[in-house]
């Protein structure tokens, strides 16, 4: 029973009574009941507006985790496998890995004004350094006995990537994604709440500012099912064709 | 004939190779014979290519295949895709008693034959001199016997050198090597038997 598929399906069925007791006992305007929140969602399916603001969204953060991912892979295995360049970059690391995220949304959107460019930079720049120390670990964790063999065998560049060293980096990749998705998207909605003018964190603000939960959750909710369906139909596929070989997938 | 030549090689403040001189002849089979860390091994990787002396003598340009002392498998590629990272399979797992295992994986595999694979790979590289660190060891009678028949193979079918390490005089006579030792610190070769 404890290995059943059916457990977390259940667990998810017994949160939502949860919060319609909740909610039907409150009977208040700050706890929605979950009739009320799919009579909001019914409105603006409806109406494309959910659609419309859920696009824009996943397209920012389909934009800055790709500049994240990219970036702060390439710094990571720079780091990883330079003891030299990790002691002369480990110090600006740590400075940007303790940076407030809203700082860093605030600069680029004074340095370059309230645009899509800005946003989406703002974002990527705040998960590159998690990225990058999730990678260098792994470039840390790379077999160099391997590294042999492909000299021997004559696997240089791009060629080498692929056989070797990506391989080796999956398990790394597969945390750096999974983290990077959960952090991008919450702080695309404080980009969009500061200085966007559609996408789901402009919604919640715009909502919050009518006392309009229902609508508030209805985008969330629905954006948290994205996510999840990125986690089930993308990410756990690939990590479990990735892993294998391990024999432990 | 093959001739290598290299400096001195240090690690540190400790040089634990002369300079030395080994000729290789093609179709013949030549043992390095020496304790653990006589620089058996690194003689070996400097032959690859994978290490230098100390006056940084560039590597040579033949095309090399190479046993490890592990067998260095890449462990999310199959026995076959092991191979043929070097270069066709052909009858190598046949050849080597794997035909049944081309489709498993290193971790399914026992040492013994995760070894055999990682000869295969060597030899899939079709070489033009063949390097084996420690062939014979974590295997057992049988399977002893059938990597010395392989290592007489690969020399007469493909016409090579095949340089090995081995701290077992037996195995090294057993395929007729020209036998050499690594003695010393800084340790030198000497030629201890001719085959």
């Amino acid at each position: 029973m404890l290995r059943s598929p059916l457990l977390p399906l259940l667990s998810s069925i017994a949160l939502i009574l949860l919060w319609a007791a909740l909610a039907y006992s409150l009977q208040s305007r700050y706890l929605p009941t979950p009739l009320d929140v799919a009579s909001a969602f019914e409105t603006e399916f409806t109406s494309g507006a959910l659609v419309f603001h859920l696009g824009a969204t996943c397209l920012r953060v389909l934009g800055a985790f790709c500049l994240a991912l990219l970036f702060g892979t390439a710094l990571g295995l720079a780091l990883g496998r330079s003891p030299k360049a990790n002691l002369i970059f480990d110090p600006w690391l740590i400075f940007a890995l303790n940076l407030p995220a809203l700082v860093v949304i605030v600069f680029c959107y004074l340095w370059l004004g309230l645009t899509e460019t800005a946003a989406i930079i703002a974002v990527a720049l705040n998960k590159i350094p998690n990225t990058a120390v999730t990678m260098r670990e792994g470039a840390r964790a790379l077999d160099p006995s391997l590294d042999e063999v492909a000299t021997i065998y004559g696997y240089k560049g791009w060629n080498k990537f692929i056989h070797f060293t990506l391989p080796q980096l999956e398990p790394f990749l597969a945390a750096a994604i999974r983290n990077g998705l959960a952090l991008i998207w919450k702080i695309v909605l404080v980009v969009e709440l500061i200085g966007r003018s559609n996408g789901v964190g402009f919604q919640i603000n715009f909502y919050f500012a009518q006392f309009d939960l229902a609508r508030i959750m209805v985008y969330t909710l629905s954006f948290m099912v994205i996510v999840g369906l990125i986690e089930v139909f993308i990410i756990k596929p690939w990590e479990t064709r990735a892993r294998f070989w391990r024999g432990d997938a | 004939m093959m001739k290598f030549t290299f400096a001195s090689k240090s690690f540190g403040t400790q040089t634990i190779l002369a300079p030395l001189t080994l000729k290789l002849e093609k179709g013949t089979v030549t043992a390095l014979m020496g304790p653990s860390g006589s620089g058996k091994t690194t003689l070996l990787k400097m032959i690859a290519g994978l290490d230098q002396d100390d006056a940084r003598t560039p590597k040579n340009p033949l095309k090399i295949g190479m046993m490890f002392q592990e067998p260095r498998l890449l462990p999310w590629k199959t026995v076959q895709e092991n191979i043929e990272l070097a270069g066709p399979v052909r009858d190598l797992l046949q050849a080597l008693d794997l035909d049944d295992a081309g489709d498993l994986y290193p971790r399914q595999l026992s040492f013994g034959m995760a070894k055999r694979v990682a000869f295969a790979r060597a030899m899939a590289s079709q070489p033009e001199l063949l390097l084996l660190d420690e062939p014979f060891t974590s295997l057992d009678d049988a399977r002893v016997d059938l990597m010395r028949t392989m290592i007489s193979e690969a020399k007469n079918r493909l016409n090579i050198p095949v340089l090995i390490t081995t701290h077992d005089r037996a195995d090294a006579e057993a395929i007729q090597a020209d036998i050499y030792a690594l003695e010393g610190r800084p340790a030198k070769i000497r030629k201890l038997i001719d085959a």
